[in-house]
């Protein structure tokens, strides 16, 4: 008989993440059951990387009408307005974006046999799957599991994938290798108590320098930039310079400076108290203005700063945050094959290859190579021949990168030659990476439910192009970079790109024509450290020339060096506008239909396939997470009743009460530790004594449920016993419930008194 | 062999002329979902891509399954359809259900004039994949259980076992047979055989 892959798997996976993964594949029996609330489960499957994807409600637009799609689970769903069978996307984190051959391995059989057979790098280090079925999302999590990579907090209102520098501890520039320091936040920050409860999610980034782009800093919720300072003794210290409040989207703020510098021991225990502050003043309700920079500027930074470090004064303290070398977490990143020289002069297609992809390490005899990937994706074949290759070459040294490529680190740059064979054997050998033609996009119309133009299809089609007239164009003009996002949301990052385009759309006459919104000077160095400058809005099917014409008169018009971003300065938006009104023209649709179709997409152009976006996720506290583990706990309890052991169901029981006990603590006393000689005490304290939790008939008698069981806890049940164990938890777990509803009705002072 | 994921495709020749061009594949797959030539499929969407250096492709996605159009390395153009969901019966009826999806839409592509001289689809070679390592680990017995069903099916099909089952022997790759038949695959009837309908599982 064959095992499952939670069966063979058994052992493989850390105890914590396979008891996150089996959580989740209960919730999903309770979801299908009715026995769990469409928000909640909405939320609890977006905080494990399962997101929705275009027409999971279920209706869309086939270039002719609106239709339903006839999905066999009709009715069922699995979020608010989302249904069951529709496929949706898995977000996978890569702390970093690093990647070991055995990941990248996996990365591909699951995406074979779960998706497309296609992972798509993003903007954020991340690796996203396609048309993934919701009933497969827990296999996929074991595998991955298994290879040491989580999806858990890769969505929802939570600390989101922790960034940095692909070539981070093998740069030139930089003033520390921030690796180890982005991982140990990764890791601190995963499942941490203080971040569960945001209004939105929260992005940090981590680099090693001021003047490259591969951080990105200057646009996260949290930027870490590595610095040095010199004490008086004259030595160097570490630390890092702390920004809050960037952020890109419908209204960009750049990051401000809150710390010019933290000592890497005070690096976690400000980012908690930054998680709490976030936590307790950020919006909730307005959606739209719940980021960490809406806070940051209602606030001011001074405001903001000062409450930040009242909160880092009353943290209790955490063994975890000692980042000193000897507590840092380990780098498997280590070469395999000792460093080398080339021994003669490259040429030919790897001279070319090697002059846009490779760049010398900091280390003599290495050397980094960028694997362009187009649109960011990546076939399985390509992901196993790439992870075969490493391990004869390089070891586990892949890092993805914010410009949706891979880096791979530690080459012997004698072996360039070689490794560059295999990568054309892999179809990976596409030069220009970081050039006009490494296009960055965001998902768009092709699988984004928020995306209003086809980013792919465009990116692509200027991809094809670009292509074949890199050779021929003016070096300067192949240093520009393009980036574009299907729409305001700016996932592909175009306010930071020298050329960016942000998807709109426009009526004219009584159809709807895809447009791209133009949006110049940019700067991508400088960690995103200016947005560009929005033009006007034109037809897709104009933007190729449109890009052509844009950089005509730029190399006509500009001065001896002048740099594109300072042209567009000079030149001023009116300029520019006038330059490029040709390429407002729309024919009608008659002439011309292909206007009104989008790039890579034949139907008739429409917006009507838009949906509600999971972004921003369901609100949902995390008092509402705990007693929903509660009844988690319990329903296992009932299970191991079932099951016939008894012994089982009563602990679960016990542990049930316990958990719920401690969630509505946690509204009082935020520190509350997890033991239950500490939680039971807590409760007494200001939830039994204070008569918060008693019920208005029965009094405190669901309370002393909980304190007798403490006092005489479960020990070998018998099945009457558990029978009474479970029946108490259940009224306890009710009770729990109304005493949160009531919380949250009373006035804060009434429940002081 | 509990079968899952499996994955059906023909190949046509490399062409005389110029590779395929595979941008009609998009227009004409919206079609097929806007007909309701596949609605048994539950269709979702139309992909593309076409970007891709390593077999640029075209995806028609549906709930049980997706049928994929690629161009291979050497201009051979490949048609496939993997089975994602639901699928119902023993590994040989799992196996033909793929074959007759994919025979079904050859058959679909022959009828478009411009495609029908392009994509003469070889009838005298199949190829078979079980994407799920759970169930077909590359061993010696997942091998001899597959090679069984899949020839059950050919033998069911064209009256005459495989002259010749090819193991893929790409490390780490699904488990993939290239089956070299004796008499040719008749699409048409193929088409035909079993439910119109695909069954729901």
């Amino acid at each position: 008989m064959t095992l499952s892959w939670k069966e063979r798997l058994d052992g493989a996976i850390a105890p914590d993440l396979a008891r996150e993964i089996d959580i989740f594949e209960t919730d999903l029996g309770l979801k299908k059951l009715g026995r769990l609330d469409d928000r909640l489960f909405a939320e609890e499957r977006l905080r494990r990387g399962v997101y929705g994807q275009r027409y999971d409600n279920g209706r869309r637009h086939d270039g002719i009408r609106t239709r339903a799609i006839d999905y066999p689970q009709r009715g069922l769903t699995k979020g608010v307005d989302t249904l069951w069978d529709a496929p949706g996307m898995v977000r996978i984190k890569i702390p970093l974006g690093r990647l070991s051959a055995d990941q990248l391995d996996v990365l591909a059989e699951v995406a074979e046999e779960h998706a497309t057979g296609i992972l798509h790098v993003t903007t954020r280090q991340d690796v996203q799957l396609h048309f993934v079925h919701i009933e497969d999302t827990p296999t996929l999590m074991r595998r991955l599991g298994a290879v040491g990579i989580t999806t858990q907090e890769a969505c929802g209102n939570v600390v989101r994938n922790v960034t940095a520098c692909a070539r981070a501890g093998t740069c030139g520039g930089e003033a520390l290798d921030v690796t180890p320091y982005a991982e140990a936040t990764a890791r601190f920050l995963l499942g941490h108590e203080d971040a569960q409860d945001f209004g939105r999610k929260m992005k940090i980034a981590f680099s090693g320098c001021r003047g490259e782009a591969c951080g990105l800093v200057r646009f996260h919720d949290l930027g870490c930039l590595a610095v040095t300072r010199t004490t008086p003794e004259g030595d160097v210290e570490h630390g890092f310079e702390v920004y809050v409040g960037g952020g890109l989207g419908a209204v960009p703020r750049q990051a401000q400076l809150l710390e010019p510098f933290v000592e890497v021991n005070e690096l976690l225990p400000l980012t908690q108290a930054i998680c709490r502050v976030f936590a307790r003043l950020g919006e909730k309700k307005n959606r739209t203005r719940a980021r960490l920079k809406f806070l940051v500027e209602r606030l001011g930074l001074q405001r903001f700063a000062e409450l930040v470090h009242a909160e880092r004064a009353r943290l209790p303290p955490d063994v975890r945050w000692r980042l000193d070398p000897e507590h840092l977490p380990s780098s498997d990143d280590v070469p395999l094959r000792a460093p080398s020289a080339l021994t003669e002069p490259l040429s030919g297609p790897v001279a070319r290859f090697a002059s846009s992809n490779v760049r010398p390490q900091r280390q003599e005899g290495y050397v980094a190579v960028t694997v362009r990937l187009p649109l960011g994706d990546l076939t399985s074949d390509q992901a196993r021949g790439l992870a075969a290759l490493c391990r004869r070459f390089t070891g586990d040294t892949v890092r993805a990168s914010v410009e949706q490529n891979l880096v791979v680190r530690w080459l012997p740059a004698a072996d360039l030659p070689a490794f560059y064979e295999g990568l054309v054997a892999l179809s990976l050998h596409a030069a220009g990476a970081g050039t006009l033609a490494d296009v960055t996009a965001c998902p768009g119309t092709d699988t984004c439910k928020l995306g209003i133009s086809a980013s792919r299809g465009l990116a692509a089609e200027l991809e094809r192009r670009i292509e074949a007239m890199l050779d021929r164009l003016d070096p300067v003009a192949r240093s520009l970079r393009i980036k574009m996002s299907g729409c305001f949301n700016s996932c592909g990052q175009h306010h930071v790109a020298d050329i960016g385009f942000l998807g709109v759309n426009r009526n004219v006459g009584r159809r709807r024509v895809p447009h791209f919104q133009l949006v110049v000077g940019g700067a991508w160095r400088n960690n995103g450290g200016t947005y560009g400058m929005r033009v006007a809005a034109y037809p897709a099917r104009r933007i190729p020339e449109l890009l052509e014409r844009l950089i005509s008169v730029w190399l006509e018009e500009r001065e001896p060096d002048e740099p594109f971003a300072t042209f567009i300065l000079r030149a001023g938006r009116a300029r520019l506008k006038a330059e490029l009104q040709p390429f407002t023209e729309v024919p009608a649709y008659e002439d011309d239909p292909s206007f009104y179709t989008d790039w890579g997409d034949a139907r008739e152009y429409t917006i009507g396939d838009k949906g509600v976006g999971e972004c921003a996720g369901e609100l949902v506290t995390s008092t509402q997470f705990g007693l929903a583990a509660a009844e988690r706990i319990l329903f296992e309890g009932q299970l191991a009743m079932d099951r016939g052991e008894p012994w089982a169901a009563a602990d679960a029981a016990y542990a049930a009460m316990l958990r719920a006990a401690r969630t509505l603590v946690k509204i009082k006393d935020q520190d509350v530790g997890t033991g239950a000689d500490e939680v039971v005490e807590a409760f007494r304290v200001h939830l039994h004594e204070t008569g918060v939790f008693h019920d208005r008939y029965a009094g405190g008698k669901f309370a002393r449920y909980l304190l007798a069981t403490h006092a005489s806890p479960p020990d070998g049940a018998d099945a009457p016993q558990a029978r009474r164990h479970i029946e108490e938890a259940t009224l306890f777990v009710e009770a729990a419930q109304a005493c949160f509803v009531k919380l949250q009705d009373t006035p804060a002072q009434e429940i002081e008194a | 062999m509990n079968v899952q994921q499996v994955r059906i495709w023909l190949e046509a020749p490399r062409p005389v002329g110029p590779s395929l061009d595979l941008e009609p594949f998009l227009p004409l797959f919206h079609r097929w979902i806007q007909d309701d030539r596949i609605s048994a499929l539950v269709p979702i969407d139309v992909v593309d891509y076409r970007h891709l250096r390593d077999r640029p492709r075209v995806l028609l996605i549906a709930h049980h399954g997706h049928l994929c159009v690629e161009r291979l390395g050497d201009g051979r153009v490949r048609l496939s359809f993997a089975r994602k969901r639901d699928a119902i019966g023993d590994a040989t009826e799992r196996i033909a259900e793929a074959l007759r999806e994919v025979a079904r839409a050859a058959l679909r592509l022959g009828e478009v004039q411009a495609l029908s001289q392009r994509l003469p689809f070889s009838r005298d070679r199949l190829g078979v994949a079980v994407h799920s390592r759970l169930v077909a680990d590359r061993s010696a017995g997942s091998v001899a259980a597959l090679s069984e069903a899949a020839a059950t099916v050919v033998r069911s099909a064209t009256g005459a076992p495989p002259a010749r089952v090819v193991l893929d022997d790409a490390e780490r790759a699904p488990l993939s047979l290239i089956l070299e038949l004796q008499a040719a695959l008749d699409l048409d009837a193929l088409a035909l055989d079993g439910s119109p309908e695909l069954v729901h599982g």
